[in-house]
């Protein structure tokens, strides 16, 4: 296993399968289908797994952009139609939309942090890929008001390849996942200083106005937790091609 | 000067849109005071993001200096943007 700053947000095989009510052969597979990420015990090759992925498992929706993001899927499939955003201004419009389906639910101070995230992660999706989409442009979205969860990912060159434009050196995924949440760096770097939106999510979430973000570039997963100045990176099994965020609020 | 952000909208997002903003101010400030301050009001904004606020604060603040004043900062999320743009960015406005 790489190395866990925080413990605590991974389960066991068997604490997992006791959450989620299903047989431990079932999570291997969906494991091994890069429906969840794992990381596992260098010592004895144990398998671990976030407990915020598994909780977003009992969600459709995450388990479509799961297979969405996973390097070598190619094509649009019906079941992701109602989630999917060829381009910023249809994604930003739906965003402010949503407005009104979050009013009397959340303050509206909520309401707005929620909404300033979303756009911050709406416009890096296009923002960042512009002109070098691998193979499929556009976003994936969706905010579930019920569960109070929102999702936003893509599948375009992810963080470490558009960091690595001002910063050659960069290594690993994890690497440049960390850069992104803690320096001030843009793949724009000629255009002077920007990066701040993920900034902006990282102290919404650290303040409580957010519960948590989970996100994860290439095999580098983070999260921030509530009321927690920490950023959890880890390195994990499944790898998502761009950029996959999960808010809840 | 008063500036108020409301006439651009109720959620102001987006770099190129507040290049566009900053543009449509700046073409009204021709006529201003040397001592005189511009106020930029952000009564009614219900989002505001640090990309936007960056691209209209900013080059005001460089041509303006501490004439650049901001009012009626309220709404939770122009304020946590501010705190961002001051705490990553380094840049800090005057506030009433």
């Amino acid at each position: 296993m790489s190395k866990i700053i925080n413990k605590n947000l991974l389960l066991s095989i068997g604490d997992a399968t006791q959450l989620l009510d299903v047989s431990a052969s079932t999570l291997r597979r969906m494991d091994d289908k890069g429906i969840i990420a794992s990381v596992r015990n260098v010592k004895n090759g144990k398998r671990y797994f976030f407990k915020a992925d598994l909780l977003s498992l009992k969600y459709k929706s995450y388990k479509l952009v799961r297979e969405w993001t996973k390097p070598g899927h190619r094509k649009i499939e019906k079941k992701i139609k109602d989630f999917y955003y060829p381009v910023e201004a249809s994604l930003t419009g739906k965003i402010i939309m949503e407005r009104a389906s979050l009013e009397g639910l959340i303050s509206d101070e909520g309401i707005s942090v929620i909404i300033n995230s979303a756009m911050e992660l709406a416009g890096n999706v296009f923002y960042h890929n512009q002109g070098q989409w691998p193979d499929i442009e556009g976003a994936f979205y969706v905010l579930d008001r019920i569960e109070r969860k929102m999702i936003i990912a893509d599948r375009g060159v992810g963080l470490l390849k558009n960091l690595r434009l001002v910063k050659k050196n960069l290594a690993s995924h994890a690497e440049a996942l960390k850069l992104a949440f803690t320096e001030q760096i843009s793949s724009r770097g000629l255009e002077g200083h920007r990066g701040y939106g993920l900034k902006f999510i990282r102290r919404a979430v650290e303040m409580g106005y957010l519960r948590c973000l989970v996100y994860q570039t290439g095999n580098a997963r983070l999260e921030i937790l509530a009321n927690d100045k920490n950023l959890y990176i880890d390195e994990v099994d499944s790898s998502v091609q761009g950029c996959l965020a999960i808010v809840e609020f | 000067m008063i500036i108020e952000f409301i006439k651009f909208g109720e959620d102001l997002h987006g770099r190129p849109q507040g290049k566009d903003a900053y543009d449509s101010i700046i073409a009204r400030l021709g006529d201003i005071r040397s001592d005189e301050e511009i106020i930029v009001d952000f009564k009614g904004l219900k989002s505001c993001s640090t990309s936007w606020l960056d691209e209209v604060l900013t080059p005001l603040q460089n041509r303006f200096g501490d004439r650049l004043v901001l009012r009626n900062v309220t709404n939770l999320s122009a304020k946590l943007s501010l705190d961002v743009l001051r705490d990553v960015g380094g840049k800090k406005f005057r506030t009433e």
